[in-house]
Protein backbone atom coordinates (compact mmCIF):
# COMPACT_ATOMS: atom_id res chain seq x y z
CA UNK A 1 0.00 0.00 0.00
CA UNK A 2 2.83 2.31 0.87
CA UNK A 3 4.34 2.52 -2.55
CA UNK A 4 1.51 3.88 -4.59
CA UNK A 5 0.51 7.33 -3.45
CA UNK A 6 -2.68 7.84 -5.37
CA UNK A 7 -5.13 6.13 -7.73
CA UNK A 8 -3.71 7.79 -10.82
CA UNK A 9 -0.16 6.72 -10.18
CA UNK A 10 -1.42 3.25 -9.33
CA UNK A 11 -3.43 2.90 -12.49
CA UNK A 12 -0.79 4.29 -14.82
CA UNK A 13 1.82 1.98 -13.43
CA UNK A 14 -0.48 -1.05 -13.72
CA UNK A 15 -1.40 -0.27 -17.32
CA UNK A 16 2.20 0.23 -18.38
CA UNK A 17 3.28 -3.12 -16.98
CA UNK A 18 0.16 -4.96 -18.10
CA UNK A 19 0.92 -3.74 -21.62
CA UNK A 20 4.49 -4.93 -21.46
CA UNK A 21 3.42 -8.37 -20.28
CA UNK A 22 0.25 -8.88 -22.30
CA UNK A 23 0.59 -6.87 -25.48
CA UNK A 24 2.29 -9.54 -27.59
CA UNK A 25 0.00 -12.21 -26.20
CA UNK A 26 -3.19 -10.76 -27.57
CA UNK A 27 -5.26 -7.62 -27.91
CA UNK A 28 -5.15 -5.13 -25.08
CA UNK A 29 -6.93 -1.89 -24.48
CA UNK A 30 -6.94 0.52 -21.61
CA UNK A 31 -9.81 2.84 -20.69
CA UNK A 32 -12.25 1.25 -23.04
CA UNK A 33 -15.43 3.30 -23.17
CA UNK A 34 -18.66 1.51 -23.89
CA UNK A 35 -22.26 2.60 -23.89
CA UNK A 36 -23.28 6.20 -24.03
CA UNK A 37 -25.16 8.93 -22.27
CA UNK A 38 -26.15 8.08 -18.74
CA UNK A 39 -25.02 4.50 -19.22
CA UNK A 40 -21.42 5.21 -20.14
CA UNK A 41 -18.96 2.69 -18.81
CA UNK A 42 -15.23 2.81 -18.70
CA UNK A 43 -13.38 -0.46 -18.42
CA UNK A 44 -9.92 0.02 -16.99
CA UNK A 45 -8.26 -2.66 -19.06
CA UNK A 46 -9.42 -5.32 -21.48
CA UNK A 47 -7.32 -8.26 -22.63
CA UNK A 48 -8.29 -10.75 -25.31
CA UNK A 49 -5.65 -13.47 -25.65
CA UNK A 50 -4.63 -14.78 -29.06
CA UNK A 51 -6.37 -18.03 -29.61
CA UNK A 52 -4.22 -20.95 -28.61
CA UNK A 53 -5.07 -24.39 -29.87
CA UNK A 54 -7.55 -26.31 -27.79
CA UNK A 55 -8.10 -23.33 -25.54
CA UNK A 56 -11.45 -21.74 -24.90
CA UNK A 57 -11.25 -18.03 -25.47
CA UNK A 58 -12.20 -15.49 -22.87
CA UNK A 59 -12.27 -11.75 -22.72
CA UNK A 60 -10.63 -10.50 -19.55
CA UNK A 61 -11.88 -7.30 -18.01
CA UNK A 62 -9.54 -5.73 -15.46
CA UNK A 63 -10.57 -3.22 -12.87
CA UNK A 64 -7.90 -1.34 -10.95
CA UNK A 65 -8.95 -0.19 -7.50
CA UNK A 66 -6.67 1.89 -5.38
CA UNK A 67 -7.32 1.59 -1.68
CA UNK A 68 -6.05 4.12 0.81
CA UNK A 69 -6.96 1.88 3.71
CA UNK A 70 -5.16 -1.44 4.27
CA UNK A 71 -8.26 -3.42 3.33
CA UNK A 72 -10.40 -2.63 0.32
CA UNK A 73 -13.86 -1.42 1.40
CA UNK A 74 -16.65 -3.96 0.99
CA UNK A 75 -18.74 -1.35 -0.76
CA UNK A 76 -16.07 -0.97 -3.44
CA UNK A 77 -15.69 -4.71 -3.87
CA UNK A 78 -19.43 -5.34 -4.11
CA UNK A 79 -19.99 -2.42 -6.44
CA UNK A 80 -17.37 -3.86 -8.77
CA UNK A 81 -18.83 -7.35 -8.55
CA UNK A 82 -22.28 -5.97 -9.34
CA UNK A 83 -20.92 -4.05 -12.31
CA UNK A 84 -19.15 -7.10 -13.60
CA UNK A 85 -22.11 -9.40 -13.23
CA UNK A 86 -24.23 -6.92 -15.22
CA UNK A 87 -21.51 -6.73 -17.87
CA UNK A 88 -21.30 -10.50 -17.98
CA UNK A 89 -25.03 -10.81 -18.55
CA UNK A 90 -24.97 -8.23 -21.32
CA UNK A 91 -22.09 -9.98 -23.10
CA UNK A 92 -22.78 -13.65 -22.63
CA UNK A 93 -21.13 -14.51 -25.97
CA UNK A 94 -17.78 -13.12 -24.93
CA UNK A 95 -17.30 -15.47 -21.98
CA UNK A 96 -16.08 -12.66 -19.75
CA UNK A 97 -13.63 -13.05 -16.94
CA UNK A 98 -13.12 -10.36 -14.35
CA UNK A 99 -9.83 -9.49 -12.70
CA UNK A 100 -9.97 -7.09 -9.78
CA UNK A 101 -6.57 -5.60 -9.02
CA UNK A 102 -5.96 -3.61 -5.85
CA UNK A 103 -3.13 -2.47 -3.64
CA UNK A 104 -5.28 -3.21 -0.61
CA UNK A 105 -6.28 -6.54 0.81
CA UNK A 106 -9.55 -8.07 -0.29
CA UNK A 107 -11.69 -9.55 2.48
CA UNK A 108 -12.43 -13.20 2.39
CA UNK A 109 -15.79 -13.46 0.67
CA UNK A 110 -16.87 -16.25 -1.62
CA UNK A 111 -16.43 -14.89 -5.11
CA UNK A 112 -18.04 -16.04 -8.36
CA UNK A 113 -15.83 -18.42 -10.35
CA UNK A 114 -15.51 -15.89 -13.18
CA UNK A 115 -13.82 -13.46 -10.81
CA UNK A 116 -10.14 -13.37 -9.92
CA UNK A 117 -8.68 -11.06 -7.33
CA UNK A 118 -5.07 -9.92 -7.47
CA UNK A 119 -4.66 -7.96 -4.26
CA UNK A 120 -1.92 -6.42 -2.16
CA UNK A 121 -0.09 -5.14 -5.22
CA UNK A 122 2.60 -3.10 -3.51
CA UNK A 123 4.78 -1.92 -6.36
CA UNK A 124 5.50 -2.47 -10.02
CA UNK A 125 7.82 -5.44 -9.44
CA UNK A 126 5.07 -7.08 -7.46
CA UNK A 127 2.53 -6.41 -10.18
CA UNK A 128 4.78 -7.71 -12.96
CA UNK A 129 5.26 -10.94 -11.05
CA UNK A 130 1.59 -11.38 -10.19
CA UNK A 131 0.29 -10.68 -13.65
CA UNK A 132 2.89 -12.98 -15.21
CA UNK A 133 1.90 -15.75 -12.79
CA UNK A 134 -1.75 -15.06 -13.53
CA UNK A 135 -1.13 -15.31 -17.26
CA UNK A 136 0.72 -18.59 -16.84
CA UNK A 137 -2.12 -20.03 -14.83
CA UNK A 138 -4.88 -18.64 -16.99
CA UNK A 139 -3.37 -19.45 -20.37
CA UNK A 140 -1.02 -22.36 -19.64
CA UNK A 141 -0.02 -22.83 -23.30
CA UNK A 142 2.09 -19.70 -23.02
CA UNK A 143 4.31 -20.80 -20.25
CA UNK A 144 6.24 -22.72 -22.89
CA UNK A 145 7.06 -19.57 -24.87
CA UNK B 1 -4.64 2.45 -29.40
CA UNK B 2 -6.40 3.42 -32.58
CA UNK B 3 -9.32 1.29 -31.49
CA UNK B 4 -10.63 4.20 -29.52
CA UNK B 5 -12.31 5.69 -32.61
CA UNK B 6 -13.73 2.37 -33.62
CA UNK B 7 -15.12 2.01 -30.15
CA UNK B 8 -16.92 5.31 -30.30
CA UNK B 9 -18.23 4.73 -33.76
CA UNK B 10 -19.55 1.31 -32.97
CA UNK B 11 -21.17 2.27 -29.72
CA UNK B 12 -23.68 4.14 -31.87
CA UNK B 13 -24.43 1.00 -33.77
CA UNK B 14 -24.85 -0.71 -30.52
CA UNK B 15 -27.57 1.70 -29.48
CA UNK B 16 -29.38 0.86 -32.68
CA UNK B 17 -29.23 -2.78 -31.73
CA UNK B 18 -26.69 -3.62 -34.44
CA UNK B 19 -24.09 -5.05 -32.15
CA UNK B 20 -21.84 -7.26 -34.14
CA UNK B 21 -21.84 -5.59 -37.52
CA UNK B 22 -19.00 -3.09 -37.18
CA UNK B 23 -17.21 -3.74 -33.95
CA UNK B 24 -14.29 -6.02 -33.51
CA UNK B 25 -14.28 -8.63 -30.81
CA UNK B 26 -13.04 -5.82 -28.64
CA UNK B 27 -16.25 -4.01 -27.94
CA UNK B 28 -18.49 -4.99 -25.10
CA UNK B 29 -22.00 -3.92 -24.35
CA UNK B 30 -22.74 -2.03 -21.16
CA UNK B 31 -24.93 -3.82 -18.68
CA UNK B 32 -27.76 -2.75 -16.45
CA UNK B 33 -26.46 -2.57 -12.96
CA UNK B 34 -28.15 -1.78 -9.68
CA UNK B 35 -25.92 0.40 -7.57
CA UNK B 36 -26.70 1.87 -4.16
CA UNK B 37 -28.90 4.88 -4.76
CA UNK B 38 -28.97 6.07 -1.21
CA UNK B 39 -25.99 8.19 -0.20
CA UNK B 40 -23.46 6.70 2.16
CA UNK B 41 -20.12 7.48 3.67
CA UNK B 42 -17.29 5.06 4.03
CA UNK B 43 -14.79 5.66 6.80
CA UNK B 44 -11.87 3.40 7.52
CA UNK B 45 -10.28 3.71 10.94
CA UNK B 46 -6.84 2.19 11.37
CA UNK B 47 -3.97 2.26 13.79
CA UNK B 48 -0.65 0.47 13.60
CA UNK B 49 -0.63 -3.32 13.28
CA UNK B 50 0.43 -3.81 16.91
CA UNK B 51 -2.46 -1.72 18.20
CA UNK B 52 -5.82 -3.02 19.18
CA UNK B 53 -9.15 -1.25 18.98
CA UNK B 54 -11.32 -1.44 22.07
CA UNK B 55 -14.52 -2.84 20.60
CA UNK B 56 -16.73 -1.83 23.51
CA UNK B 57 -15.72 1.79 23.31
CA UNK B 58 -16.22 1.83 19.58
CA UNK B 59 -19.56 0.12 20.01
CA UNK B 60 -20.68 2.84 22.43
CA UNK B 61 -19.50 5.55 20.12
CA UNK B 62 -21.34 4.12 17.11
CA UNK B 63 -24.46 3.77 19.18
CA UNK B 64 -24.20 7.39 20.24
CA UNK B 65 -23.84 8.58 16.66
CA UNK B 66 -26.83 6.52 15.58
CA UNK B 67 -29.05 7.93 18.27
CA UNK B 68 -28.93 10.02 21.38
CA UNK B 69 -31.49 7.80 23.12
CA UNK B 70 -30.66 4.23 24.05
CA UNK B 71 -30.05 2.70 20.68
CA UNK B 72 -30.21 -1.02 20.31
CA UNK B 73 -27.74 -2.88 18.18
CA UNK B 74 -29.61 -4.50 15.32
CA UNK B 75 -29.40 -8.17 14.48
CA UNK B 76 -26.84 -8.97 11.80
CA UNK B 77 -29.39 -11.05 9.89
CA UNK B 78 -31.66 -8.06 9.53
CA UNK B 79 -29.08 -6.04 7.65
CA UNK B 80 -29.71 -7.42 4.16
CA UNK B 81 -33.44 -6.74 4.39
CA UNK B 82 -32.69 -3.24 5.58
CA UNK B 83 -30.20 -2.69 2.74
CA UNK B 84 -32.80 -3.80 0.21
CA UNK B 85 -35.42 -1.52 1.66
CA UNK B 86 -33.09 1.47 1.84
CA UNK B 87 -31.63 1.26 -1.66
CA UNK B 88 -28.23 0.10 -0.50
CA UNK B 89 -27.79 -2.85 -2.83
CA UNK B 90 -24.98 -3.32 -5.32
CA UNK B 91 -26.50 -5.93 -7.61
CA UNK B 92 -27.22 -8.91 -5.40
CA UNK B 93 -24.90 -7.71 -2.66
CA UNK B 94 -25.68 -5.34 0.18
CA UNK B 95 -23.20 -2.50 0.45
CA UNK B 96 -21.31 -4.35 3.16
CA UNK B 97 -21.73 -7.36 5.46
CA UNK B 98 -21.28 -5.67 8.82
CA UNK B 99 -20.28 -7.29 12.08
CA UNK B 100 -22.58 -4.95 13.88
CA UNK B 101 -24.95 -2.18 12.93
CA UNK B 102 -27.17 0.44 14.43
CA UNK B 103 -30.30 2.18 13.32
CA UNK B 104 -31.28 5.45 14.92
CA UNK B 105 -33.94 7.99 14.05
CA UNK B 106 -31.70 9.66 11.53
CA UNK B 107 -28.60 7.60 10.84
CA UNK B 108 -27.69 4.02 10.23
CA UNK B 109 -24.14 2.90 10.95
CA UNK B 110 -22.35 -0.34 10.25
CA UNK B 111 -18.97 -1.59 11.43
CA UNK B 112 -16.92 -4.39 9.86
CA UNK B 113 -13.80 -5.61 11.54
CA UNK B 114 -10.98 -6.18 9.12
CA UNK B 115 -8.46 -6.84 11.87
CA UNK B 116 -7.85 -5.86 15.45
CA UNK B 117 -6.52 -2.56 14.25
CA UNK B 118 -8.72 -1.78 11.29
CA UNK B 119 -12.43 -1.20 11.26
CA UNK B 120 -14.61 -0.06 8.38
CA UNK B 121 -17.65 2.09 8.96
CA UNK B 122 -20.46 2.77 6.54
CA UNK B 123 -22.87 5.52 7.43
CA UNK B 124 -26.03 6.91 5.89
CA UNK B 125 -29.46 8.39 6.48
CA UNK B 126 -32.42 6.30 7.47
CA UNK B 127 -35.44 6.65 5.16
CA UNK B 128 -33.71 8.69 2.50
CA UNK B 129 -36.19 10.10 0.05
CA UNK B 130 -35.19 9.89 -3.59
CA UNK B 131 -34.00 13.48 -3.57
CA UNK B 132 -30.55 13.97 -5.11
CA UNK B 133 -29.84 16.61 -2.48
CA UNK B 134 -29.60 13.99 0.16
CA UNK B 135 -26.05 13.30 -1.06
CA UNK B 136 -25.10 16.85 -0.32
CA UNK B 137 -27.09 16.69 2.90
CA UNK B 138 -25.07 13.71 3.97
CA UNK B 139 -21.79 15.45 3.30
CA UNK B 140 -22.94 18.58 5.11
CA UNK B 141 -24.59 16.95 8.09
CA UNK B 142 -21.96 14.33 8.73
CA UNK B 143 -19.40 17.14 8.74
CA UNK B 144 -20.62 18.07 12.21
CA UNK B 145 -19.35 14.91 13.84
CA UNK B 146 -17.04 13.55 11.16
CA UNK B 147 -14.57 16.34 11.75
CA UNK B 148 -14.25 15.19 15.35
CA UNK B 149 -13.98 11.55 14.45
CA UNK B 150 -10.21 11.34 14.28
CA UNK B 151 -9.75 12.89 17.72
CA UNK B 152 -12.49 10.65 19.13
CA UNK B 153 -10.88 7.68 17.47
CA UNK B 154 -7.86 8.11 19.72
CA UNK B 155 -9.83 6.82 22.68
CA UNK B 156 -10.83 3.61 20.95
CA UNK B 157 -7.51 1.88 21.36
CA UNK B 158 -6.73 -0.71 23.97
CA UNK B 159 -2.99 -0.18 23.80
CA UNK B 160 -2.34 1.64 27.09
CA UNK B 161 -0.64 4.63 25.57
CA UNK B 162 -1.31 5.46 21.99
CA UNK B 163 1.58 7.38 20.55
CA UNK B 164 0.53 9.69 17.80
CA UNK B 165 -3.00 9.86 16.52
CA UNK B 166 -5.26 7.20 15.25
CA UNK B 167 -5.67 7.54 11.56
CA UNK B 168 -8.70 7.95 9.45
CA UNK B 169 -7.12 6.17 6.56
CA UNK B 170 -9.86 6.75 4.15
CA UNK B 171 -12.91 8.88 3.78
CA UNK B 172 -15.15 8.26 0.87
CA UNK B 173 -18.66 9.26 0.11
CA UNK B 174 -20.80 7.51 -2.41
CA UNK B 175 -20.56 10.74 -4.32
CA UNK B 176 -17.78 12.77 -5.78
CA UNK B 177 -17.50 16.35 -4.60
CA UNK B 178 -15.36 18.64 -6.68
CA UNK B 179 -14.67 22.23 -5.70
CA UNK B 180 -16.06 24.79 -8.03
CA UNK B 181 -13.86 26.09 -10.79
CA UNK B 182 -11.28 28.77 -10.06
CA UNK B 183 -12.23 32.38 -10.38
CA UNK B 184 -9.84 32.91 -13.29
CA UNK B 185 -11.65 30.19 -15.20
CA UNK B 186 -15.02 31.89 -14.69
CA UNK B 187 -13.36 35.17 -15.59
CA UNK B 188 -12.15 33.83 -18.93
CA UNK B 189 -15.31 31.99 -19.82
CA UNK B 190 -17.32 32.83 -22.95
CA UNK B 191 -20.47 33.92 -21.12
CA UNK B 192 -18.58 36.55 -19.18
CA UNK B 193 -16.92 37.86 -22.32
CA UNK B 194 -20.18 38.08 -24.23
CA UNK B 195 -21.91 39.98 -21.40
CA UNK B 196 -19.06 42.45 -21.48
CA UNK B 197 -19.25 42.79 -25.23
CA UNK B 198 -22.97 43.48 -24.88
CA UNK B 199 -22.36 46.25 -22.38
CA UNK B 200 -19.48 47.71 -24.38
CA UNK B 201 -21.67 47.82 -27.47
CA UNK B 202 -24.56 49.63 -25.79
CA UNK B 203 -22.10 52.07 -24.32
CA UNK B 204 -20.69 52.62 -27.80
CA UNK B 205 -24.14 53.44 -29.11
CA UNK B 206 -24.78 55.81 -26.26
CA UNK B 207 -21.58 57.70 -26.88
CA UNK B 208 -22.18 57.52 -30.62
CA UNK B 209 -25.43 59.40 -30.28
CA UNK B 210 -23.84 62.18 -28.27
CA UNK B 211 -20.83 62.30 -30.52
CA UNK B 212 -22.07 65.15 -32.75
CA UNK B 213 -22.68 67.43 -29.83
CA UNK B 214 -19.03 67.62 -29.04
CA UNK B 215 -16.91 70.07 -30.93
CA UNK B 216 -13.64 68.52 -30.03
CA UNK B 217 -13.78 65.37 -32.07
CA UNK B 218 -10.54 63.79 -30.96
CA UNK B 219 -11.34 64.57 -27.31
CA UNK B 220 -14.76 63.01 -27.60
CA UNK B 221 -13.35 60.05 -29.41
CA UNK B 222 -10.74 59.54 -26.70
CA UNK B 223 -13.39 59.58 -24.00
CA UNK B 224 -15.49 57.30 -26.07
CA UNK B 225 -12.75 54.67 -26.49
CA UNK B 226 -11.46 54.96 -22.95
CA UNK B 227 -14.84 54.68 -21.33
CA UNK B 228 -15.81 51.79 -23.57
CA UNK B 229 -12.72 49.91 -22.52
CA UNK B 230 -13.16 50.81 -18.88
CA UNK B 231 -16.78 49.84 -18.79
CA UNK B 232 -16.10 46.65 -20.67
CA UNK B 233 -13.31 45.74 -18.26
CA UNK B 234 -15.38 46.57 -15.22
CA UNK B 235 -18.29 44.61 -16.60
CA UNK B 236 -16.16 41.57 -17.31
CA UNK B 237 -14.94 41.64 -13.76
CA UNK B 238 -18.25 42.31 -12.08
CA UNK B 239 -20.16 39.80 -14.14
CA UNK B 240 -17.47 37.18 -13.51
CA UNK B 241 -17.66 37.94 -9.80
CA UNK B 242 -21.40 37.59 -9.87
CA UNK B 243 -21.34 34.39 -11.83
CA UNK B 244 -18.60 32.93 -9.72
CA UNK B 245 -19.97 33.68 -6.29
CA UNK B 246 -23.68 33.79 -6.82
CA UNK B 247 -24.83 32.14 -10.00
CA UNK B 248 -22.55 29.09 -10.04
CA UNK B 249 -23.12 26.36 -7.47
CA UNK B 250 -20.54 26.21 -4.74
CA UNK B 251 -19.90 22.52 -5.18
CA UNK B 252 -20.46 20.28 -8.10
CA UNK B 253 -21.39 16.79 -7.21
CA UNK B 254 -21.99 13.51 -8.93
CA UNK B 255 -22.31 9.92 -7.93
CA UNK B 256 -18.78 8.66 -7.89
CA UNK B 257 -19.59 5.01 -8.19
CA UNK B 258 -21.72 5.54 -11.25
CA UNK B 259 -19.00 7.51 -12.97
CA UNK B 260 -16.37 5.00 -12.24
Amino acid sequence: MANYKNPIEFENSLIEIADSVLKNRGETQSHQKIGEGANLWELDYVFIPKKAEGMSSHTYVFEFKYSSSPTLADSILFTQLARFSALEKANSRNALRFVLVTNGKVSNFTLPITVTVLDEIRDSTDWRKKITDWLGKEVPAWTQW
Amino acid sequence: MTDRDTTNASSNNEAAGDIHAVDGPNLLRPGNVTLPLAPYLFVSVTGDPDWKIDRMRLHKYLASVASSQDPVAEKRDDWVGFAQKENLMAGDYPLTYPDEWFRGGKWWITASWKSNWEVHLHIGFVNTPGSPHSHIELAVQSGKWLSKLSSKARSWWKTPVVQGGAKIANYETGILLTPRQTFSKTFKSKETASTAVGVALSCLFFLGRHYHESRNLSYAFGIFIASSILIAAATIFVSALFRHFIALPRLKWSIAQLQD
